[in-house]
């Protein structure tokens, strides 16, 4: 790739990038006006009333409140994954010892990599999902 | 991602803040940059304030469409963050003094 290409790319991701933080500043209520054109060269800015701020800080509240109930909605079936995994790691074990056959030995190495993972990728969503 | 702006300890910052006239958002982008700059770039700052609303031309330097929006104008590139800059996290990756990857949705 050439260095002007990569620099055009770079400076395309910066305006997206800024084109993102404007979206997300007017949805939290952190802006109070645009600056609008008139048509004729000239701009005015455009003061949003206190009833518009208003509206646009409930609409951040819903929001954290949805994100919040997500959250927890995440932990809590992590939590519940753990426990119902852990609950297999136990019966595997136990078949595990009973079952001394090589093709039952390797279905059940099998079986117990897969619980592993899936224990990790459950701890790993209920850590980034955190709940008092 | 964006690169991250190197702060040389010479190096001078311009920065421009677009208010509307005396609004809450206004006054609070004003106070929290004032915060930022102390905190990250203590004597190496200088901020100019311009009121949209007395002066509404200045807008099309910066092509400004929102208030307030702070510009860095040096060091280059040109970097833009709209809002009162109460989220000092997104302030700061705005400005390139923190990676974007840090900062959550």
């Amino acid at each position: 790739m050439t260095v002007n290409l990569q620099r055009e790319i770079d400076a395309l991701r910066a305006q997206l990038a800024e084109a993102e933080d404007m979206r997300r500043a007017i949805q939290r209520a952190e802006i109070d006006g645009f600056v609008v054109g008139d048509g004729n060269g000239d701009h005015y800015v455009h003061l949003l009333g206190p009833a518009y701020s208003r509206s646009l800080a409930e609409n951040r509240r819903r929001h954290q409140e949805a994100d919040e109930r997500t959250r927890r909605f995440l932990s809590i079936l992590a939590i519940e994954l753990l426990a119902m995994l852990k609950s297999m790691e136990a019966g595997l074990d136990i078949v595990k010892r009973e079952k001394q056959g090589s093709e039952a030995r390797r279905a059940l190495d099998s079986l117990e990599r897969h619980l592993a993972t899936m224990q990790r990728l459950a701890e790993d969503l209920r850590t980034i999902n955190p709940i008092e | 991602m964006t690169a991250l702006h190197a702060v040389k300890s010479e190096e001078i910052w311009e920065l421009r803040l677009y208010t509307a006239g005396r609004t809450p958002k206004s006054v609070a982008a004003f106070e929290n940059l004032k915060r930022i700059c102390e905190e990250h770039l203590p004597g190496r700052y200088t901020v100019e304030v311009v009121d949209l609303v007395s002066n509404p031309r200045l807008a099309r330097d910066d092509q400004i469409v929102a208030v307030p929006t702070l510009v860095r104008k040096l060091p280059e590139p040109i970097r833009k963050v709209v809002g009162d800059l109460s989220d000092t996290e997104r302030a700061l990756v705005g400005l390139q003094l923190r990676p974007r990857a840090s900062v959550q949705k």
